[in-house]
């Protein structure tokens, strides 16, 4: 229930979905755009067409499924059958080979050859021998086997069956063989290889002999080739055209014979998933490119004892044939209901379309302002309707015309019989013109009576402008003086502003030389200010100097104490002393002598100092007396930067004087200019005045003229 | 005491007598009056430290001094010849004297200079000088400063003591 629900339930509901999105889709934006038979075309096919595509996906997905799952079960069920006869197969003649060991005369023989070593020529010996030979053509003659051999124990072949005539295996040493070395443990099967006696592919299945005592005595070996295997395997039932098994062994060379390559056992590899994932002990089924290189769907099983595998295998596309046909029957399908479908819209556009053609025609024909032709139908659809209103229309538009066609001919009295918005214009139309004609006879008559008034007020203003065009004379002898007198007051502003701009140049300058002199007396203030910074120092170094002088007073003072205790000393000495007292006493008048010195320098240098105070009190003076003067100048510059300014206001004021006369002359000129033009325009006015005085006669005339020709009117 | 002054006004008759004989005079100024002492009285001119007054002692001690470790009473010796009591001045000087009794500095105004004179050239003192004073002014001498009263400083000094 479950897969019904989801084959078909889901499929229908996308489905659906898809339609009405579709169709959403196709009225907003494509209807529109395309005439009626190609939306039709369109429509139909998307509605169609998706369904069915719909389930054709659906099918095909699950028609693919059933028919590899069915292939698959087949492959099992034919590859298994085959892998377990040839099992059953391989262990008959396992059996065989042990029964035939087991025999009593070939362990008789096997033992007599292998432990006791008999001589050969002994006569119970031959009778063994012979009756050994019997037994084993015996056991040939079932055509089981190709031979059978009894291998002593030491590995030498000694005795053969004589089925084939050939003894060229008789006596040849197998000992090293790896078959005989696992053939002395228990029984095994040798891979398929080319016997070079037989000169046919042939297997070896080898079983060891022990006596009563388990003692090793030697081996029988079954000779076996693939006749009866390759009859089940080329056996064609349940596998189609292209279906096949086969054997691989290890060394992944085919051994049974192939369906497609002649002469290929033991020669063709065989590298395929199948053969890998069989030596591999597994068996399954797969998708893969089989030796020929073609894509098959393939079952593979290991073989008991012999490490072999069974490979069935289809070719994917006979497999996948029913498919094919299927798929081929659904698109002859399809384009099938294309076909159709389009035929349907192109018909049933048509039987719609036609009258509407014919309805276009009338109206395009009615748009050019033609009245004369009806529309014919049978239809009686809303299509038929929409004509029948159209032909009520076009009947209604003749009856207006003809109204139309009376109107002009100047009768105002009929009226439209008619209903409706346009017949009730129509008659608005013919009511306002009456009154309107009405009320033109009327207007004729005022403007008549209005034109003899203005004819007479054009001849007052004749006189009028004659005396207009004297006045105008007046004031254009006015207005020239005014522009001579302006042109000298423009030549004497002129002259003013010359004579400012002299002025500012000399302010210019002379603000240069006080910004110089300014400098210059900032030089000599700072020049003094060095000065007394000089003299303060020099004031300075005066005290040190009367310091260092103190010193020496000191020192002088000091050495005079000091000579006069050498005197004193001198002289107590005696006679001996006295050439130092002579000393001491020079020591005494030089001290002296240097503090008189001492003394006249601090004299001389009190009076620098004096000295120096007083100049540094003048040197400040001095500086202070600098900063006055450039205060003074700074003053005057000031004052020149005044002037400056005045004279530059002086020069735009001159300047905009000229402009302004210059401004003044033009519009006396043009004044001039335009009185002359004036008085041209008098003067043409007084042409005009003339002239329209004739037109308001001619007017006269007209609204006579007029007042009879709208008594025509019939109202 | 009077074999000294016996001594000293021989001593002077000696040189007297041998009238070119030179004798050295230290001059000092008390005031505005110069006078002499004989150099051979005389140890050593000092600059007066710290003199330390030494209450009940008689006006014209002045009090104690130290000279280089030595303890030396100084004599004003202008109130002993009945000036103003000394005042220390810059020039101010204590000349050291040899009496019997050990050094005793005198105190005075300034010391100008040693002089050598001889013997013919100092006169005998004025006889307008008071007796008092006058009895220990011995001669007189002139010299660059002015006049030069030679003072017999010993005397003077003992004198007091007695």
């Amino acid at each position: 229930m479950l897969d019904i629900y989801w084959n078909l339930v889901i499929p229908l509901a996308i489905i659906l979905a898809f339609n009405i999105s579709l169709c959403v889709l196709i009225k907003i934006k494509v209807i529109q755009k395309l005439k009626l038979t190609k939306n039709l075309i369109v429509v139909l096919l998307v509605v169609t067409l998706v369904p069915i595509l719909c389930i054709v996906f659906t099918n095909e997905r699950k028609t693919s499924s059933i028919i590899y799952d069915n292939v698959c079960n087949n492959l099992i069920s034919v590859g298994k059958t085959r892998a377990l006869f040839l099992n059953e197969r391989f262990e008959d003649v396992k059996l065989d080979a042990e029964v035939i060991a087991k025999h009593y005369i070939i362990e008789e023989f096997l033992r007599q050859v292998s432990i006791e070593k008999i001589n050969k020529s002994d006569a119970n010996f031959n009778m063994l021998l012979k009756n050994t030979q019997e037994h084993l053509n015996r056991i040939l003659s079932s055509d089981k086997y190709e031979d059978i051999m009894l291998v002593t124990a030491e590995g030498k072949i000694e005795l053969t069956g004589t089925k084939h005539k050939h003894a060229e295996e008789l006596g040849l040493d197998i000992s090293m063989e790896a078959y005989f070395k696992q053939g002395k443990e228990n029984t095994c099967f040798t891979d398929l290889f080319y016997n070079k006696f037989a000169g046919e592919n042939l297997m070896y299945i080898i079983t060891p002999c022990n006596d009563q005592q388990g003692r090793f005595i030697g081996c029988v070996m079954l000779e076996m080739d693939m006749g009866r295997i390759n009859d089940v395997l080329t056996n064609r039932e349940g596998l189609g055209e292209s279906g096949e098994t086969y054997l691989v062994n290890k060394e992944k060379l085919i051994i049974s014979e192939s369906r497609f390559l002649k002469d290929s056992v033991l020669k063709v590899k065989v590298d395929t998933l199948g053969a890998r994932e069989g030596l591999a002990g597994k068996s399954g089924v797969a998708i893969y490119p089989d030796y020929r290189n073609i894509p098959v769907i393939g079952y593979w099983h290991p073989i008991k004892y012999t490490n072999w595998v069974l490979l069935a295998e289809i070719d994917k596309k006979e497999a996948f044939e029913p498919l094919r046909m299927n798929r081929k029957n659904q698109i002859i399908l399809v384009s099938t209901v294309v076909v159709i479908v389009v035929f349907i819209a192109i018909f049933s556009a048509r039987i719609t379309v036609k009258p509407v053609q014919e309805l276009t025609k009338v109206a395009e024909y009615v748009g050019e302002g033609k009245l004369d032709r009806d529309v014919k139908t049978q239809s009686y659809d809303e299509i038929g309707f929409l004509i029948k209103v159209f032909n009520e229309m076009i009947k209604n538009m003749r009856l207006l015309a003809r109204q139309a066609t009376i109107i002009s001919s100047g009768d105002l009295t009929a009226s439209v019989e008619a209903e409706g918005e346009l017949a009730g214009a129509f008659n608005s139309m013919l009511e306002n013109l009456r009154t309107m004609i009405r009320q033109t006879q009327e207007s004729i008559a005022r403007i008549s009576s209005a034109s003899m008034e203005i004819l007479s007020s054009s001849e007052e203003q004749s006189s009028g402008t004659s005396e207009l065009a004297a006045s105008v004379g007046e004031i254009t002898a006015t207005i020239e003086e005014l522009a001579s007198s302006s042109k000298q007051i423009a030549a004497n502003a002129e002259s003013v502003a010359r004579a400012a701009e002299g002025s500012e140049a000399s302010g210019r300058h002379g603000t240069e030389s006080v910004m110089e002199s300014v400098h210059i007396m900032e030089d000599i203030k700072n020049v003094t200010k060095e000065n007394a910074c000089k003299i303060i120092s020099l004031s300075e170094k005066s005290q040190k100097i009367g310091e260092v002088l103190g010193i020496i007073k000191d020192i002088a003072g000091e050495t005079h104490l000091l000579a006069l205790n050498a005197s004193i000393e001198a002289s107590s000495a005696g006679e001996f002393g006295k050439r130092f007292g002579v000393v001491a006493a020079e020591v005494r008048r030089l001290a002296e002598r240097t503090r008189v010195a001492a003394e006249e320098i601090k004299g001389v240098i009190s009076e620098i100092q004096a000295a120096t105070n007083a100049a540094v009190l003048t040197t400040e003076q001095g500086v202070k007396n600098v900063e006055k003067g450039v205060e003074v100048v700074q003053n005057a510059g000031r004052s020149i930067e005044s002037i400056l300014h005045l004279a530059r206001e002086t020069t735009d004021a001159s300047k905009q004087i000229v402009m302004a006369t210059q401004q003044q002359k033009s519009a006396t000129e043009q004044v001039a200019e335009t009185m002359k033009e004036i008085s041209v325009v008098v003067k043409q006015t007084a042409v005009g005045l003339k002239q329209s005085t004739a037109a308001v006669v001619e007017l006269n005339k007209l609204a006579d003229d007029f007042k009879e020709s709208i008594k025509k009117f019939k109202i | 005491m009077i074999a000294d002054e016996n001594q000293v006004i021989g001593g002077i008759q000696q040189e007297q007598n041998s009238g070119n004989e030179v004798r050295q005079f230290v001059e000092i100024r008390l005031e505005k009056e110069l006078y002499g002492i004989p150099i051979e009285k005389t140890r050593e001119v000092a600059v007066p430290v710290k003199i330390t007054a030494i209450p009940g002692t008689p006006p014209h001690i002045m009090g104690l001094m130290n000279l280089h470790g030595e303890i030396l009473s100084v004599v004003d010796i202008k109130s002993l010849l009945n000036m103003k009591t000394s005042v220390p001045a810059e020039t101010s000087r204590v000349v050291v004297i040899k009496t019997r009794e050990g050094p005793v500095g005198i105190y005075c105004d300034e010391v100008i200079n040693i002089y050598d004179i001889m013997k013919k050239d100092i006169e005998v003192p004025l006889s307008t000088l008071s007796n008092e004073t006058g009895a220990y002014v011995k001669g007189q001498a002139q010299t660059a400063h002015g006049l030069m009263g030679i003072l017999d400083i010993e005397g003077l000094l003992l004198k007091q003591e007695k």
